[in-house]
C-alpha cells in the first residue's frame, strides 16, 4: 500500500513540477517573432515596434459604411484556470523552443469564438481565422506604426509620416517613388512595409478583391472573400525583394 | 548533414582524445608493475580511469607548452609544439594498447553495465540534438568562447604567460592560467580554425562535455545511492537541468564547466574510509593541481570541498555513535545556508571585478527565480523529499556525505559574492544525487515496470523544462531563427579577412563596437583594444566618431587608440560598421562606457546607418574593403 503511495505520489510531484516554468509560446521567422497576444497575433523584430493581427479590427466589406466583424465590447475576458492554461501550453512550450510551433490564438466574445492560426514555411507566414458568422467578403486588417513607410510594388507610396524620411529611404535605396497616394485603394499584388530604425521587410500580399492603406489609423485593409488566409512573407533586407 | 554533423563532433573530439592519450604515457609504469590494478567492471570506473588520464595529459600538455615557449622562438613554437604532441600521442596510444593487453582479462563490463552506457549516451544525444535545433554548428552560445579562442589564437604565436590578462586584454579579471587554453591548443595544434570552422570545433567539442557532465551526474548518484536504477535519474537530471545564468556547466565549455566536472568525478573515487586514512594520493594531488590551475574561484570551492571530504571521511573513523553524528552534519549543513546568507547579506562586495561584479550580485529572490527556472518545481518538491530519505536511510555514510555537501554548496550560491552562481557548477552534482535520490526512494520497491515509466515521465517533464529554460536563455541573441552571438555574415567577413591574411600583421587593429571586436577577435584573431572589455578611453573614441564628420579627426582619434598589451606601432585600422555597431552608438553614453551594457545579439545594418556609411565612402583615408547588406569594413590608413 505504501509502496503505491509513494509511486502515485512522485507522479503527482513530477507532473506538478512542469508548471514552475515560464511557458512561452512564439516562432521566430527571419528577424520577426510571430506571438500571440490577448486580442490577436502580432509580428514584431524588435519588441519595440508590433504589427497587429486582430479580429476587433476586421469588418464586414460595404460599399458605404464599413460594419466591424465584432465590437471591443463583446469581448469576454479569459478565465481559463491558470493549471489548465499551463497545461495547454506544455507541447507549445516544447515545439516552440525548437522554432516548430506555430503561434494561435482564440479570442472568446459574446457572438462567438475567433480563431487565429499561423502556419510557417521558410520565410511565409500564412494566418487564417476562423470566424463565429458566415464569411462573406471581410476586410482583414494589419497595423502598422507612425515611423513606418508603406509603399507597394509599383512604387506607389501610401503612408509615410515625415517626407524627409522619405526622401532618405529613397536616396538610399535608389528608388523613384511616387507621391503619396491620395487613392488609399491598392491596385498592385504586393504592399511592403519598412521602418528605418529596423532592419527587416514586411510582405502582404494582396487578396484578389483588393486592399487600402488607412494612414489615418495606420491599418492595412485586406478585402478578403471566403474568408482568404492573410500571407505575409518576412524578408531581412530590402535587396531580398528587389 | 547528419554525416556532416558526426564529422565535425569527431574531428572537434580531439581536445579529450589527445590529453587522454598523452595521460596514457604514465601508464609506462603501470606496463612494468607487477602489482595487480583495479578490475575495471563499471562505468564509473571506466570514465574515473579515463578522466585520470586526461588530467595527468592536461598537465603535461600545460607543462611542456610553457617549456617549448621558454626554449623555442615565437615563429618556431607552433611547428615544435605539434611535433611533440603527435610524438606523445602515438607513444600514449602504444602504452594504452599494452597496457589493454597486458589487463584485458580485468576489463569486465557486464550487459547490464553496457546498457546503462548506452542509455547514457542515448539521453545525450536526445538532449543535444534539442539544444542543436536553434543553436547548430554555426552558433557560439557563450560569448567566453571569443575569449577563450582568442587567447588559444596567441598562444600559438608563442605569447604565453603564466597570467591571462598578460596574454589578451579581453581579460577582466585573474581568474584563471591559461590551463584550458593549453589544453584547447593541444586538440586545435594541427589545425588551428578560423570563422566557421571555430563555431564548427566548439559545437562539437561541446557535445563531449555535454556527455561528461551526464556521466559525472550518473557516476555521483551511483556512487552515492549504490544504485544504478537512481543513477540513470541522476543521469537524466544532468542532462536536462541547465543552469541558464552564469553557471551553464552542462551546454558550455569554459574553465569553470570542465573543472566543476571533472572534479566531482575524481571526488567520488576519494570519498571513502580508505582514502582519508593517507595523507594525499599521486590522484589527489594531480587534482588539486588540475583544479587551481584550471579556476582560481571554483578550485578554491573544489579544494575546500576535498578538505571536507578528508575530514568526513576521517571522522566516520573516529566516531562511536555514527547515526548522531551524521545527523548533526546534516542539520549543521541546513543551517549552514541561513548563516552564511545572514553573515554576507550586508557586506557591499559589489565593487569587486571593476565594477562589474555590483551588476551580478544578485538578491536571493532573483536566485530561487532562476532555480526554478533550471528546475521547475522538482527542486522544491523533490529535495526536501530526498533529504528525508537521506535522514532514515540505513546504509548512511555515503548519503549523508552528498546530502550535506548539496547544502553546504547550495549556502555558498545563497552568499552575497558577485557571481557566485558560477559555484554552481559544483553544487548542481550534489543537489541533483539529493533529488535522484529521493526519486529512487518513491520507487525503490516498484516493479521495473513502474521504474521505467517513471524515468519516462521524469524525461518528458525534464525536457519540457529544458525546452522553456533554453527557450528563455536563447531569446535574447536569437537572430534570423538561429540562436547565436555571432551571424552568418560575420563568419562570412572573419572568413575574408584572414584569406586577406589581417590576422598575420601586428600592425593591424580592428576597431567597432566592443561586442563586435569581441567576436571578430575570437573568430579571426586580428588584435582589438580588448574586445568587450575595451577601456574606457577606447569606448569613448569609438562613440565620438559616430556623430564626427570630420575624417581628419577622425583618423586622428582612431589611431589615438592603443593595445594594453600589444605595443608594436599601429599602422592600419579595420574599423567594422555593423548593426551592433549602431544599436550600441544609440545607447546613453553612460552605458556605453561601462562594461556591463553589450549588444550580444546579431544585428543588421538599419537604412539610418547609410548616412554615416554614405561619409566614410567619401572619406579620404577610409577604403571599403569589405562589403555585404549587413556588414562594411573599412582600412584606415594614418
Amino acid at each position: 500500500m505504501l509502496k503505491h503511495v509513494g509511486f502515485w505520489g512522485l507522479v503527482l510531484i513530477l507532473i506538478t513540477s512542469v508548471f514552475g516554468i515560464t511557458a512561452k509560446n512564439s516562432r521566430y521567422v527571419k528577424q520577426y517573432i510571430i506571438d500571440d497576444y490577448e486580442y490577436g497575433i502580432y509580428l514584431s523584430n524588435d519588441n519595440q515596434l508590433f504589427y497587429n493581427i486582430s479580429p476587433f479590427d476586421f469588418s464586414f466589406y460595404s460599399l458605404e459604411e464599413s460594419k466591424k466583424l465584432v465590437q471591443w465590447e463583446k469581448y469576454i475576458e479569459k478565465n481559463e484556470n491558470e493549471i489548465l492554461e499551463k497545461a495547454r501550453m506544455l507541447m507549445p512550450t516544447i515545439l516552440s523552443s525548437i522554432n516548430r510551433y506555430n503561434p494561435q490564438k482564440t479570442i472568446k466574445t459574446e457572438i462567438g469564438e475567433f480563431l487565429l492560426k499561423t502556419q510557417t514555411l521558410d520565410n511565409k507566414v500564412t494566418i487564417s481565422t476562423e470566424i463565429p458568422m458566415k464569411s462573406g467578403k471581410i476586410i482583414k486588417t494589419i497595423t502598422y506604426n507612425e515611423s513606418d513607410i508603406v509603399f507597394d510594388n509599383d512604387l506607389e507610396i501610401y503612408s509615410v509620416n515625415d517626407p524627409e524620411i522619405l526622401s532618405y529611404f529613397a536616396e538610399y535605396t535608389k528608388y523613384s517613388f511616387k507621391d503619396e497616394k491620395e487613392d488609399a485603394k491598392v491596385y498592385k499584388n504586393r504592399i511592403y512595409i519598412v521602418n528605418l530604425n529596423n532592419p527587416g521587410i514586411i510582405e502582404i500580399k494582396i487578396p484578389s478583391n483588393g486592399a487600402s492603406v488607412d494612414s489615418k489609423y495606420r491599418v492595412i485593409n485586406l478585402n478578403t472573400f471566403n474568408n482568404e488566409d492573410i500571407e505575409i512573407t518576412l524578408h531581412n533586407k530590402l535587396e531580398d525583394i528587389k | 548533414m547528419m554525416l556532416e554533423n558526426v564529422t565535425i563532433i569527431l574531428k572537434s573530439s580531439l581536445w579529450v582524445i589527445i590529453p587522454v592519450l598523452i595521460g596514457g604515457i604514465f601508464g609506462i609504469i603501470e606496463l612494468f608493475r607487477k602489482a595487480k590494478t583495479d578490475e575495471i567492471r563499471t562505468i564509473e570506473k571506466l570514465i574515473t580511469k579515463i578522466t585520470i588520464l586526461f588530467i595527468r595529459g592536461s598537465l603535461l600538455i600545460f607543462l611542456q607548452t610553457f617549456l617549448i615557449n621558454s626554449l623555442t622562438t615565437p615563429l618556431k613554437f607552433l611547428s615544435l609544439l605539434q611535433i611533440v604532441i603527435f610524438s606523445e600521442s602515438i607513444f600514449g596510444l602504444l602504452v594504452l594498447a599494452l597496457l589493454l593487453i597486458k589487463h584485458k582479462k580485468r576489463i569486465r563490463i557486464d550487459s547490464k553495465e553496457l546498457l546503462g552506457i548506452l542509455t547514457i549516451i542515448f539521453i545525450s544525444i536526445i538532449g543535444y540534438t534539442l539544444w542543436s535545433q536553434t543553436s547548430g554548428k554555426e552558433s557560439v552560445i557563450n560569448w567566453d568562447m571569443f575569449m577563450h579562442q582568442a587567447t588559444v589564437y596567441e598562444i600559438a604565436e608563442g605569447k604565453l604567460d603564466l597570467n591571462t590578462k598578460l596574454i589578451s586584454d579581453t581579460y577582466n579579471f585573474y581568474s584563471y592560467t591559461p590551463f584550458f587554453h593549453t589544453l584547447v591548443l593541444a586538440g586545435q595544434v594541427f589545425n588551428i580554425p578560423t570563422d566557421f570552422k571555430v563555431t564548427e570545433f566548439w559545437w562539437g567539442a561541446q557535445y563531449f562535455h555535454y556527455l561528461w557532465t551526464i556521466l559525472a551526474s550518473y557516476i555521483v548518484v551511483k556512487q552515492l545511492s549504490k544504485s544504478r536504477t537512481a543513477g540513470i535519474f541522476g543521469a537524466l537530471l544532468g542532462a536536462f537541468v541547465f543552469e541558464s545564468i552564469m553557471a551553464y556547466t552542462s551546454l558550455v565549455l569554459i574553465p569553470q564547466t570542465l573543472v566543476g566536472t571533472l572534479f566531482v568525478i575524481m571526488l567520488m573515487s576519494l570519498a571513502n574510509k580508505e582514502n582519508s586514512k593517507k595523507i594525499i594520493s599521486i590522484n589527489e594531488l594531480s587534482l588539486i593541481v588540475f583544479v587551481t590551475l584550471g579556476h582560481f574561484i571554483i578550485g578554491v570551492g573544489a579544494l575546500a570541498i576535498l578538505l571536507f571530504n578528508k575530514i568526513f571521511w576521517l571522522l566516520q573513523e573516529k566516531i562511536k555513535n555514527e547515526e548522531n553524528w551524521n545527523l548533526a552534519i546534516l542539520i549543521i549543513s541546513i543551517l549552514t545556508i541561513p548563516a552564511l546568507y545572514l553573515l554576507t547579506n550586508n557586506l557591499n562586495l559589489g565593487a569587486m571585478n571593476r565594477g562589474e561584479g555590483s551588476a551580478f550580485s544578485l538578491p536571493i529572490s532573483l536566485k530561487l527565480e532562476y532555480l526554478q527556472a533550471f528546475y521547475g518545481y522538482i527542486l522544491w518538491l523533490l529535495l526536501p523529499i530526498g533529504t528525508v530519505f537521506a535522514l532514515f536511510s540505513k546504509k548512511k555514510t555515503e548519503i549523508i556525505f552528498g546530502t550535506a555537501l548539496a547544502f553546504f554548496t547550495l549556502a555558498i550560491i545563497f552568499t552575497n559574492i558577485p557571481y557566485i552562481i558560477k559555484y554552481y557548477v559544483l553544487t548542481r552534482y550534489f543537489v541533483q544525487f539529493v533529488i535522484a535520490f529521493g526519486i529512487y526512494k518513491l520507487v525503490e520497491k516498484m516493479t521495473i515496470f513502474h521504474k521505467g515509466f517513471v524515468a519516462i515521465l521524469l524525461m518528458f517533464v525534464l525536457i519540457t523544462i529544458f525546452s522553456a529554460n533554453s527557450m528563455g536563455f536563447k531569446d535574447s541573441f536569437t537572430y534570423d531563427q538561429k540562436a547565436s552571438h555571432v551571424k552568418q555574415e560575420e563568419l562570412e567577413v572573419a572568413k575574408a579577412l584572414t584569406e586577406e591574411g589581417y590576422d598575420k600583421d601586428i600592425g593591424i587593429m580592428l576597431i567597432s563596437d566592443p561586442t563586435t571586436m569581441h567576436a571578430l577577435e575570437g573568430i579571426t584573431g586580428i588584435n582589438t583594444p580588448g574586445g568587450a572589455f575595451t577601456t574606457e578611453k577606447t569606448r569613448s573614441i569609438v562613440s565620438k566618431i559616430y556623430t564626427s564628420r570630420d575624417t581628419r579627426l577622425m583618423n586622428k582619434q582612431l589611431f589615438k587608440i592603443s593595445d594594453r598589451l600589444e605595443k608594436a606601432r599601429l599602422n592600419k585600422i579595420l574599423l567594422v560598421i555593423s548593426g551592433r555597431f549602431s544599436n550600441w552608438q544609440l545607447a546613453e553614453e553612460e552605458k556605453k562606457l561601462g562594461v556591463v551594457f553589450n549588444s550580444w545579439q546579431p544585428k543588421d545594418l538599419t537604412y539610418y546607418d547609410f548616412e554615416f556609411i554614405d561619409f566614410l565612402d567619401r572619406s579620404e583615408g577610409f577604403r571599403k574593403i569589405y562589403t555585404t547588406e549587413g556588414i562594411i569594413v573599412y582600412e584606415v590608413s594614418r
